[in-house]
């Protein structure tokens, strides 16, 4: 086993780490990575990130969207919870329960009673502290999954709970489960965060060698970071084809719109009552990509139609 | 020759699984070992490569239907 420091908090950065790492592992070479992220949600390989969080809101917030290479559902992270990543064999994909045990046992050991919940998470008397996802390619699985020690939970509440209303579409829905923070149940003398991903380290990789990427290295995970998970095309335009319906005020009279997006593209955009103010803002707006940006640049000066662009998100 | 490809199973508790993304098109040629498709189930993406070179002929599952294990999903020309 080698562990490989990563001491970067930039969600999309992170990302490319870990796919940059898991492309190079030495057939037979087990790898551990623990890492934290900047506030971000992360949503898994092929969800609609639309249905999944509001990219607007999230905007205003200052958190990332990122999605990421493995399946499953969306998850907020922050600097309050560990992300730890195991590289290994593609004879145990697939295979939730060797994996997530050793996390569970480390759990246990620093007197967190902790145990397997549902196929891929860890609960605490019922709550989930942690879920896991994966991905198998060639001969390799990167399974990776979250510790929520001391997280943001009411942000989390906010942005990543589940499939937002009125979506129709295909791909992976979330599945939700109440949870809590691992600190909540280590009392007073609970460590810091810090002191829980070296206390995880020592559990999970003792006497592993550690690994740490050189400037060169360092720069090819940059320029994978910048040409995908920084990019629209890989974090929203790789959502499935769907349709939407959203209520609108337009001054004090409520307007349905409803919009059918593909490749994160509005193709066809209708308001109901199909107000004549309104033929404008469907005109310019067909075609357009469902970016904050591009739907504010979009309907700039049309008036009154100032707050459209955020019923869109 | 022409030959079915069916749905894989990525863990024995598999009950379906999604067909998540075509990496190839219908008509293109592939070699041994060029990565096809990709499922997902249970929260694992598994990608799934050719074991011999050939021809797409037909994808019979479109991206994001789900299948049981052992559905056929294309056909290809070899």
């Amino acid at each position: 086993m080698i562990f490989v420091e990563n001491p970067s908090f930039d969600p999309p950065f992170n990302q490319a780490f870990e796919e940059y790492v898991f492309e190079r592992a030495a057939p037979g070479e087990d790898a551990l990575i623990l890492w934290r992220n900047d506030p971000a949600v992360v949503v898994g390989c092929y969800q609609n990130v639309y249905a999944e969080v509001n990219i607007a809101r999230a905007a205003e917030l200052n958190v990332a969207v990122v999605r990421r290479e493995s399946g499953g559902g969306a998850v907020y992270h922050d600097r309050g919870n560990v992300n730890y990543t195991f590289i290994t064999g593609a004879r145990a994909g697939g295979d939730y329960a060797a994996l997530i045990a050793p996390v569970a046992r480390a759990l246990n050991d620093m007197g967190v009673p902790a145990a397997m919940n549902r196929t891929s998470d860890i609960a605490v008397n019922g709550l989930k502290v942690s879920g896991s996802a994966q991905k198998v390619k060639k001969d390799r699985v990167l399974h990776h999954g979250t510790l929520l020690y001391d997280a943001d939970l009411s942000r989390l509440h906010e942005l990543a709970d589940g499939e937002r209303g009125c979506f129709i579409s295909k791909g992976v829905k979330s599945a939700p489960w109440p949870v809590a923070n691992i600190r909540e149940c280590l009392g007073r003398d609970a460590p810091s965060v810090e002191d829980f991903q070296e206390a995880l380290r020592a559990r999970l990789a003792p006497g592993a060698a550690v690994l740490r990427l050189t400037d060169a290295e360092t720069a090819s995970v940059r320029a994978l970071a910048d040409e995908k998970y920084r990019a629209w095309s890989w974090t929203c335009g790789r959502s499935p084809a769907f349709t939407r319906e959203a209520e609108w005020l337009l001054g004090s009279l409520p307007v349905t719109l409803r919009y059918a997006a593909r490749r994160g593209v509005i193709e066809e955009i209708s308001f109901d009552p199909p107000l004549p103010a309104l033929s404008e803002a469907a005109r310019r707006l067909t075609g357009a990509r469902l970016e904050t940006g591009e739907a504010r640049a979009q309907l700039a000066g049309l008036e009154g139609l100032d707050g459209l662009w955020r019923a869109l998100f | 020759m022409e030959r079915e490809i069916r749905m894989p199973k990525l863990r024995p508790e598999m009950k379906k699984g999604m067909l998540a993304a075509w990496l190839k098109e219908e008509g293109e040629a592939f070699e041994a070992g060029e990565a096809l498709f990709e499922i997902e189930a249970d929260k694992v993406v598994g990608q799934v490569e050719a074991e011999r070179a050939g021809r797409l002929k037909k994808l019979v599952v479109e991206e994001g239907d789900e299948v049981e294990p052992g559905a056929v999903i294309a056909l290809v020309e070899e």
